[in-house]
């Protein structure tokens, strides 16, 4: 019986975009209907947590570990341990401690630090969190589109600087009815950093392309 | 030129009977499918009801709508008891036609077992993701035998994830990832073939 004899072969692409999973976020300032503000810049930030949602969902070979996160629906930072059986990560729209926030502080980039430095708590009367929006993939050509938006408003008479956004996503074990804890499933700089005055809007939107 | 948040890396190592390395195949992966967002988007779920393909526990392909988030977990479980499971976890088929974003599965499955063009799958052996570094990296590995008596023609191969649709209590599998080989592989009698994926992200 013949087989192939042995090589080893390494294949190149000369594509513009490498293979992969891409994302970017745009962020729009409107003030009194008008755009004053609009810029895109590609993320570099997923955390770890996918991995851990990988490894503890899909594969779920039932370890436990331990990681730095956020209380349900808070900003409060506490533990979240997984164990056996952890699963499914997601969002839910009406809660806006969840999806897309903000923060006014700024931290080094670590894939295992899953909370802003200074995250804006939501308030109607502070720093307005509208509702999340998403839409399902499409998909163009080699590339497929998975986007999600949240527009913030300043309420206030004093400006507000915001320097970091993440993306919030709860933590759910299969034992558990409702969810162990948020964690962010990515973190980015806002830099330049943006500031709201008086009743300026920021719509903030992420998009996770597929690019094959 | 953006650098890409996630990326795949295949390695496939053919060999013969005797254990004797006979081939190997190195390559970035080309294909995260629309699947692998549509996942995300189940798991992101704003109370929306959608439908995905998948395959059942029988291998029939099929689709699943979920009205609620639905669990990525353990139907591709790395240890013993989803030896011989050819659906979640790493797929290996006989087709070569290029993938395309949109289509949801291999070309031509090959089947566990012992009959002509079958093969024999192991269990996923998932390394603990490496997290203390940048990048970060995870591996899955399965190693296939050829027990059918013939030679198995390999030529694609692919990464699903095993869910489970929390309102049926029914677990499915659903691709992820779909690559075509750079040309087919005849796998001989009593042969092994090891499929090596390695996701990274890029922090």
């Amino acid at each position: 019986m013949s087989i192939t004899p042995v090589k080893i072969t390494k294949r190149r692409r000369n594509k513009e975009l490498e293979p992969g999973i891409y994302g970017y976020i745009t962020f729009k300032v409107i003030d009194h209907g008008k755009v004053v503000l609009k810029r895109k810049r590609q993320m570099h930030s997923l955390t770890a947590m996918w991995f851990i949602y990988l490894w503890y969902g899909y594969f779920n070979p039932s370890p436990q570990a331990t990681l730095t996160g956020y209380s349900p629906n808070t900003f409060n930072v506490t533990s979240i341990t997984f164990s056996n059986n952890a699963d499914a990560f997601w969002l839910i729209a009406s809660s806006p401690y969840v999806g897309i926030v903000v923060g006014t502080g700024q931290q080094t980039k670590n894939p295992l630090d899953f909370t802003l430095a200074s995250p804006v708590t939501p308030s109607s009367t502070g720093l307005s969190y509208g509702t999340l929006s998403m839409s399902s993939p499409t998909v163009s050509g080699n590339t497929s589109t998975l986007s999600m938006s949240r527009t913030f408003t300043n309420m206030t008479s004093s400006p507000i600087t915001l320097t970091e956004a993440a993306i919030i996503v709860y933590v759910n074990v299969e034992s558990a009815t409702s969810p162990i804890g948020d964690a962010a499933l990515a973190y980015d700089y806002i830099s330049p950093s943006i500031t709201l005055s008086e009743g300026q809007n920021l719509t903030i939107t992420y998009q996770i392309q597929v690019t094959m | 030129m953006p650098k890409p948040l996630l990326t795949a890396r295949y390695r496939v190592v053919v060999r013969d009977a005797q254990g004797r390395i006979k081939y190997i195949e190195e390559a970035p992966s080309k294909s995260f499918i629309l699947n692998f967002l549509y996942l995300w988007w189940l798991n992101f779920n704003l109370n929306t009801t959608d439908t995905i393909s998948v395959v059942d526990s029988s291998g029939n392909q099929t689709t699943t709508t979920l009205t609620e988030p639905c669990g990525w977990w353990g139907w591709a479980n790395s240890q013993t008891t989803q030896v011989g499971n050819p659906y979640a976890g790493i797929q290996v088929g006989s087709g070569t036609s290029s993938p395309s974003a949109s289509s949801p599965y291999l070309e031509s499955l090959i089947l566990n077992g012992t009959s002509p063009g079958q093969l024999s799958y192991a269990f996923n052996d998932v390394t603990s993701p490496s997290v203390s570094s940048n990048p970060s990296t995870i591996q899955i590995t399965q190693t296939l035998t050829n027990n059918s008596g013939g030679s198995v023609t390999v030529g694609e191969i692919g990464l699903a994830t095993g869910l489970e649709n929390y309102s049926t209590n029914t677990y499915y599998a659903a691709l992820i990832i779909h690559d075509v080989l750079s040309s087919a592989i005849s796998l001989p009698y009593g042969g092994t073939i090891t499929v090596t994926y390695t996701l990274q992200v890029n922090t």
